[in-house]
């Protein structure tokens, strides 16, 4: 467990000095259980421990907003958030969106407007529109731009991905 | 040589275990370090060459983390995210600047994480310092991560009144300074309020007067109904630490400004305008006591000579609004 802990994440002798510790995380609704080091941060237990591998690791610094999941409905980084400090909040990943298989309003609007292209920052920008559109019913403009930059893109440009955003508030309209 | 404990992360559920936690810990003479949001005690939970030991949750805060609006001064809980502080329409109307800057701190992500004293509390900041290990293998460790010399001033011994020149990048604090705001501090001795204006310490490792077992637990604005302007400077919109920060308040004698991002503290100056002068030349006057009071080093993306000029642009910029 500790070999899998000391994943690429932190140096090993640094992992191997912390303490295994069992962690129970409810991740779109199931509960995981896991014994790691007690400093794993959430993004490594969700890919490394529940293999949910839609969440996405960049820069692990909390600066290309790659790893954004849903914790208690808000996007937060999840590379910068400690698993044992989520232990009472709801956690959705990428996985968990969808209902019954489905694609939601956002991901069909990404796919046909092109907002899609390596892929690597899709799921944290379904995640933070999901937000955005859960939280205001016809969001500006301006609140789309907000919400698309704290993910780095260097693929689409951001336009495609703020298109297929607005596509889904018209559809409501 | 002491035998250290596995590294963990305690979660104490309210003050008094906090309090025992933090007894322990000093009196197994083990190293550790609070943790709120994480955004800023993660990254160098990551970036540093050795181990950071344990870290104390301040969640149990979470509880008692509120906006409490009086008639003559605001409280406000250390553990409020910033994203709340931005988005709280009772407070935008009380005191608009706090907010302002709270929205204008890092990305949406990090903003619903990160805490209002971890802005307070942020890490000064070095180009030299702030790096992968992979990067930092190439140069010896800087006075900052443990090390015997500093990477940017040349010649800078660990024994000079001032030994680091990193940063200070916190957005809220110039707006706390110019507010004149009190910060109130626990620890197992008790409570005490101290000023935001005599807080910090103009040093990269030392930063504040808080003592390793002291917790921030909320600021008091006073409600001075002062107009408040901040303007930073960055390279992008959105995620990036200021490189110059500027809070100035405009009164009827002067103006006050604070100044963050180019010094390795918040600087805060009140200028009063003398009798007899130009508001230009009293205007030229003041920029020239700021960009004078500290040096100034390149350890950023904008050289020190473009951060300078920049800091005086903005003042005029803020009091001419």
């Amino acid at each position: 467990m500790v070999g899998k802990a000391a994943g690429n994440w932190r140096f090993k002798d640094k992992v191997l000095n912390d303490l295994v510790e069992v962690v129970t995380l409810n991740i779109n609704s199931v509960s995981y259980s896991r014994a790691v080091s007690s400093l794993m941060t959430l993004s490594h237990f969700i890919r490394e421990e529940c293999d949910l591998t839609g969440t996405k690791i960049g820069c692990d610094r909390g600066e290309c907003g790659c790893c954004s999941v849903l914790v208690d409905g808000k996007p937060i980084l999840a590379c910068l958030v400690l698993a044992k400090f989520v232990q009472d909040a709801e956690i959705t990943t990428i996985e968990g969106i969808s209902v019954d298989g489905q694609l939601t309003p956002i991901q069909e609007s990404m796919v046909e407007n092109g907002a899609i292209q390596c892929g690597f920052c899709t799921p944290s920008m379904v995640l933070n529109a999901t937000h955005l559109l859960n939280t205001h019913k016809a969001p500006s403009k301006n609140q789309i731009k907000k919400c698309v930059s704290g993910t780095i893109c260097r693929c689409t440009g951001y336009t495609k991905i703020e298109k297929a955003i607005e596509k889904v508030v018209e559809g409501r309209e | 040589m002491m035998n250290h404990s596995k590294t963990k992360l305690f979660m104490p559920g309210n003050f008094e275990e906090m309090t025992s936690t933090v007894k322990y810990l000093e009196k197994k003479g083990e190293k550790f370090q609070f943790i709120a949001g994480g955004s800023d005690v993660v990254p160098r939970m990551k970036d540093s060459k050795k181990n950071q030991g344990h870290m104390v949750s301040l969640k149990f805060l979470k509880k008692t983390s509120s906006i409490t609006i009086k008639e003559d001064e605001i409280h406000l809980g250390s553990f409020l995210s910033l994203d709340q502080i931005a988005s709280d329409s009772a407070l935008k109307e009380a005191c608009p600047i706090i907010g302002k800057v709270a929205s204008m701190v890092g990305s949406p992500q990090i903003r619903n994480q990160a805490t209002l004293g971890g802005n307070i509390l942020v890490d000064n900041r070095c180009v030299f310092f702030n790096q992968s290990v992979f990067n930092k293998d190439f140069h010896h460790n800087c006075f900052k991560d443990g090390g015997s010399q500093c990477i940017l001033v040349k010649g800078a011994k660990a024994n000079d009144a001032i030994s680091c020149r990193a940063r200070s990048v916190s957005d809220l604090t110039p707006a706390l300074l110019v507010l004149d705001a009190k910060l109130v501090v626990k620890s197992i001795r008790g409570e005490r309020t101290i000023s935001a204006r005599e807080f910090f310490k103009e040093d990269g490792i030392a930063k504040n007067n808080l003592e390793t077992d002291e917790v921030l637990i909320s600021v008091i604005i006073p409600r001075l109904h002062k107009s408040v302007h901040y303007k930073k400077l960055t390279v992008r919109k959105t995620l990036d630490f200021p490189s110059l920060g500027v809070a100035l308040a405009k009164n009827e004698q002067g103006f006050e400004v604070a100044v963050c991002g180019i010094f390795s503290m918040p600087m805060y100056f009140n200028f009063v305008f003398a009798g007899g002068k130009s508001l230009s030349s009293s205007m030229e006057e003041s920029i020239k006591n700021v960009t004078s009071a500290a040096p100034v080093f390149k350890q950023d993306f904008f050289p020190p000579k473009y951060r300078k000029e920049m800091l005086g642009v903005y003042i005029k910029e803020l009091f001419e609004r």
